[in-house]
């Protein structure tokens, strides 16, 4: 079956409610209107208002009590409307959420899932367009995994709801229409720490995730018609980085190009450079490249300055060439 | 609903035992044994009755760091706090990994809580969200001091409790300071009424210095939990008859408020009260105290030889174990 990543998530949801009924699904708007962009569109007339909750609007308040519930055993997966809006939670999601395994000596645990659409490109403005996962890629106990097409993202989010630790569950809205492909059945679960050599390559690797990955991959099939050969290696697990399959990559192209859409400055691409400089420094060919967004606070609204934001994507094509004739 | 005998002997027991272990806690403090001791002190009236008044097996409870009394009256054992005071091994809050007074103890339906204060009131409403959706019968009981009014989590927390209709009892402890801050300075309110009016929810004001009105009230309140689950708030009267913690000497406090402070301690007025009603004799009082001073002696020497949580352990369960990093 053939679906975009939004209904690919619909899917995902409605199969993992059916198959466990302790799971339940929590957030703003997510009922009668099914979601902001119509991830859960029907399921709360499917599975009813105790299993598809519309919440208050309070971020903080949706997180902590699914907390609480799951402490008592039950599974909810929140969803976040945008993840611009996640930082009333922020305290939640850190101080509880991310530590409750570790500050019980596993007594307690927190099974839940946090769901939120992020990233620019569909003139959003400052609030409805950033990439935030830098912030939760410092929290040992949370994983944040972003799937980077429908059927990774369906088969990716069974894992994480099926997973007996916290999972922040980043998924790009420009991706959620924009790509289509064949998903996989209900027990189809890709591992969440993992990640994903969506290409071979031995010129050069480009390391990204999100969106992004079919971007890359794209251009790495530009360049094979001119002969190089582009690997594209897709993070999937934000947090914690799967450190050996980076590393492995990275070794078999030499060179390393990392993409993100997150500002540059201690962005997560930032940690996978430092990882690479710290392990195989002399193994690689040339200076790892960063191409991320410029520092400026967030994405601005008017076409011409979002573009200008996300312009850095758009040199992609040369930077991977310039790095591969370095 | 057929009423059971009040059991006074057993409050009072564990109104001294709270309070003996109190002591003794800061005694190791300032031996230098255990770094840190926050106090309920003050706090144990109105705990010692809602212990009696709760079903472990059913109830569930999210407490902060002033609840001993509570915690010792639903499960905890006096020397599993001493072990959490120092931060041992076999702590079972924790391990020694949480700083002393960080509750949590899942067989004993004690939620775990971090040092933010508030967080807990959201969590007590998702475990009453899951007792709810497990068709399970239980009240949640959840405590925080009134400074803690102030965060949104409170705030979120009476909101979400009164639109989805949970069991949860949520306690403010209001000894009329927090930390330094007096009371005027932290909010304007006389009592917290107005919150059970903004919220919808029921608001009841009790005298947390007292057991026995305590008992009284509360046993009204949670039989009509019980028999219609629905959120309650309460103001728990208290006052706090140490420092705020160890780590403070309390000399910011006028005369007035000391005054006030001392002459509301719960275990005078208990004693008072039940000699005076002929519930307890002074004799069985005095064993009842020469008995648990004895434990008490008893427990620190083990928890002082009890073995300290091993280096090697600081990087384990981060992640479910087996999968890990
Ligand atoms: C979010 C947060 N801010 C600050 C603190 C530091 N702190 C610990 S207790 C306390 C005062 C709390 O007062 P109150 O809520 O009245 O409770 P009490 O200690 O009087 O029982 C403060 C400021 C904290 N633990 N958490």
């Amino acid at each position: 079956m053939k679906l975009n990543m939004i209904d690919a998530i619909h899917l995902g949801l409605q199969e993992e409610l059916v198959r466990d009924e302790k799971i339940y699904l929590i957030g703003e708007d997510i009922g009668r209107k099914g979601g902001a962009f119509g991830a859960t569109k029907g399921l709360q007339e499917q599975f009813g208002a105790d299993r598809v909750m519309d919440a208050p609007l309070a971020e903080s308040g949706i997180v902590g009590m699914a907390l609480g519930s799951a402490m008592a055993g039950m599974r909810p997966v929140c969803e976040i409307q945008f993840a611009d809006f996640i930082f009333p939670a922020f305290n939640q999601i850190y101080s509880e959420v991310s530590k409750l395994r570790y500050r019980t000596n596993n007594d307690f645990e927190a099974p839940m899932v946090i769901r939120a659409p992020y990233g620019g490109g569909i003139q959003g403005g400052l609030y409805h367009s950033q990439s935030i996962e830098s912030f939760f890629a410092h929290m040992p106990g949370l994983r944040v995994v972003i799937p980077s097409g429908p059927r990774d993202a369906k088969a990716l989010l069974k894992t994480a709801i099926r997973s007996n630790d916290p999972v922040l569950f980043l998924e790009h809205k420009k991706a959620y229409r924009s790509l289509v492909e064949v998903v996989g059945d209900a027990e189809e679960c890709f591992p969440i720490d993992q990640a994903i050599m969506k290409k071979q390559g031995t010129d050069c690797l480009i390391i990204t995730y999100g969106l992004f990955v079919s971007k890359a991959v794209k251009v790495a099939e530009k360049l094979a018609e001119e002969g190089y050969s582009v690997g594209v290696l897709d993070l999937v697990s934000i947090y914690p980085l799967d450190q050996a399959t980076i590393l492995d990559a990275a070794k078999a192209s030499g060179k390393v190009l990392l993409l993100s859409e997150g500002n540059k400055e201690g962005n997560v691409i930032s940690e996978v450079a430092a990882v690479l400089a710290e392990e195989i420094l002399f193994e690689l060919d040339a200076p790892i490249k960063r191409l991320a967004a410029p520092d400026v606070p967030a994405v601005p609204n008017a076409k011409t300055l979002e573009d200008a934001y996300l312009h850095f994507s758009e040199t992609l094509e040369e930077e991977t060439r310039a790095l591969i004739l370095f | 609903m057929q009423k059971t005998a009040i059991n006074y002997e057993k409050m009072y027991e564990l109104l001294i035992l709270a309070r003996k272990i109190d002591e003794r806690f800061w005694q190791l403090n300032r031996a230098g044994e255990a770094p840190f001791v926050i106090s309920g002190k003050g706090h144990e009236g109105f705990q010692v009755a809602l212990a009696q008044l709760l079903n472990q097996k059913i109830d569930w409870m999210a407490p902060y760091y002033r609840d001993l009394p509570l915690v010792l009256g639903f499960g905890e054992t006096p020397k599993s706090v001493f072990l959490n005071l120092l931060s041992k091994a076999d702590d079972t809050n924790s391990g020694g990994r949480q700083m002393a007074f960080h509750w949590g103890n899942q067989a004993n339906h004690i939620l775990s809580h971090s040092s933010p204060v508030t967080t807990q009131f959201l969590h007590a409403c998702g475990v009453a969200l899951a007792l709810k959706k497990q068709g399970q019968p239980g009240i949640v009981v959840t405590t925080v001091g009134d400074g803690s009014t102030s965060q949104g989590d409170f705030h979120e927390a009476l909101n979400f409790a009164s639109v989805f209709n949970l069991p949860v009892l949520f306690i403010i402890e209001n000894n009329h300071i927090a930390m330094s801050v007096a009371q005027e300075d932290q909010y304007k309110q006389k009592d917290f009424s107005g919150f059970g009016q903004a919220y919808q929810i029921k608001y009841a004001k009790i005298d947390g210095t007292n057991v026995m009105s305590s008992y009284q009230d509360l046993q009204k309140i949670i039989e009509e939990m019980r028999a219609e689950p629905q959120p309650v708030l309460v103001e728990a009267d208290v006052v706090r008859l140490t420092a705020h913690s160890s780590d403070d000497d309390g000399s910011y406090l006028n005369e007035q408020e000391r005054n006030y402070q001392e002459n509301k301690d719960p275990v005078t007025i208990f004693q008072q009260e039940l000699l005076a009603q002929q519930l307890l004799s002074q004799e069985k009082m005095t064993e009842i105290e020469e008995q648990i001073s004895d434990l008490i002696d008893e427990v620190t020497e083990e928890a002082l030889a009890a073995a300290d949580p091993a280096a090697d352990t600081l990087e384990q369960f981060v992640y479910e174990e087996g999968e890990g990093k």
